[in-house]
């Protein structure tokens, strides 16, 4: 089954072959974790949002007509669920986590320390920008979608995307000034 | 010539800008500016990685999410349409099919005026008073055991749920004749039951 693509994938878990998704799980949940985690910056929310992902995406299988990529309407449903969630929770930023602190291949211990920081900071600020924009940030710069792509997932235009990236941007540079 | 717009800015910091708009990205500080403050924002968000979790972390999330789906019902293509479970659509328009067949026979059942022959005796009224009655008992009781499964939320997904104020809006409809008759039938089965 590892060797179906995810449209077969899809087909087969309709068919009643309900290990199909958990290929898909496997496949996808990387890249859902850490768009939940640059919503929420911690580790304990992006865990429980990977899992409501997934869960929606099941119930919603039905409904999934093949006209775009699995990935794609996964973010969109993750999205979603991250734009519900940060509306009735504040973003509660993770401090710097032990694992982060590793130092990169010939990296000084001091240089590990300020990227880690510089990193905490920028995820930090990005949990403080509106919804939208936050949205689109992420789905630009981490996720590479183009602005069609994201203007889909979040039912806006074109020119609203770009526009919020705008500002995103612009909010951004002013929060990490701030700190 | 106009300022670039935010999006254009956007544009012109991914390389995407329209020939046409260039020669006033070229001409114009003010928006150089702007699309270079920006740009030098980009690569400060690129470095900024999602800490990666224990390695054990991904087994324990896909068996929670197996979990999670295992108590979920297996995902169908009708049910997304309908968004109800089948077994409760298929209730509601057994109950529906059924009101209308009753409806419709006692619509038949009334007497047409002009057609009316010689006055019969009130007992075989009466009589066929009651068939009809015990019919549509009969009728309510196969209505009330197949919808008794179908609940409220989904009676109402499928529109057959009354609506708020519909009750009022139907008993603003009636007649004055009506209306006394409806009293009276709400009275009398008050009196029966005690209310």
């Amino acid at each position: 089954m590892d060797q179906l693509d995810d449209g077969a994938l899809v087909r087969a878990c309709l068919s009643g072959r309900r290990k199909a998704f958990d290929v898909l799980v496997e496949r996808h949940r990387r890249q859902i974790y850490q768009l939940c985690y640059r919503f929420v910056g911690n580790h304990e929310d992006a865990s429980d949002l990977t899992q409501d992902v997934f869960v929606r995406a099941y119930r919603a299988l039905g409904g999934f007509k093949g006209q775009s990529a699995v990935a794609t309407w996964l973010y969109r449903i993750g999205v979603n669920v991250c734009l519900n969630r940060v509306s009735v929770k504040a973003p509660r930023v993770a401090a710097i986590d032990v694992l982060e602190l590793v130092p990169g291949p010939g990296e000084p211990a001091d240089q590990t320390l300020i990227r880690q920081e510089t990193a905490r900071r920028v995820r930090h600020a990005i949990a403080r920008l509106p919804p939208k924009q936050r949205a689109t940030l992420i789905l630009r710069t981490y996720q590479d979608l183009p602005h069609e792509e994201i203007a889909g997932i979040l039912g806006s235009s074109i020119g609203a995307v770009k526009a919020n990236f705008f500002h995103a941007l612009a909010n951004l540079k002013k929060l990490l000034n701030e700190q | 010539m106009t300022h670039l717009t935010e999006a254009e800015i956007v544009d012109l910091i991914e390389g995407q800008l329209a020939t046409e708009r260039w020669r006033h990205a070229e001409q114009c500080a003010a928006c150089r500016a702007q699309a270079d403050a920006l740009a030098a924002i980009l690569p400060s968000t690129r470095g900024a990685d999602v800490p990666e979790p224990s390695p054990l972390f991904w087994d324990h999330l896909s068996a929670r999410i197996a979990e999670a789906i295992d108590a979920e019902p297996a995902p169908s293509r009708w049910r997304t349409i309908l968004g109800v479970d089948a077994w409760h659509l298929a209730f509601a328009t057994m109950a529906l099919a059924l009101v209308a067949g009753l409806t419709w026979q006692m619509v038949l059942k009334v007497e047409d005026p002009s057609r009316r022959g010689p006055v019969t005796a009130p007992v075989a009224t009466d009589v066929a008073t009651d068939a009809d009655t015990d019919g549509f008992i009969d009728a309510w009781d196969a209505i009330e055991a197949a919808a008794m499964d179908l609940d409220w939320e989904d009676a109402q997904s499928i529109g057959i749920a009354s609506r708020p104020g519909s009750a009022e809006r139907m008993v603003g409809d009636l007649t004055a004749e009506e209306r006394s008759e409806l009293v009276r039938l709400i009275e009398e089965e008050m009196k029966r039951t005690g209310a």
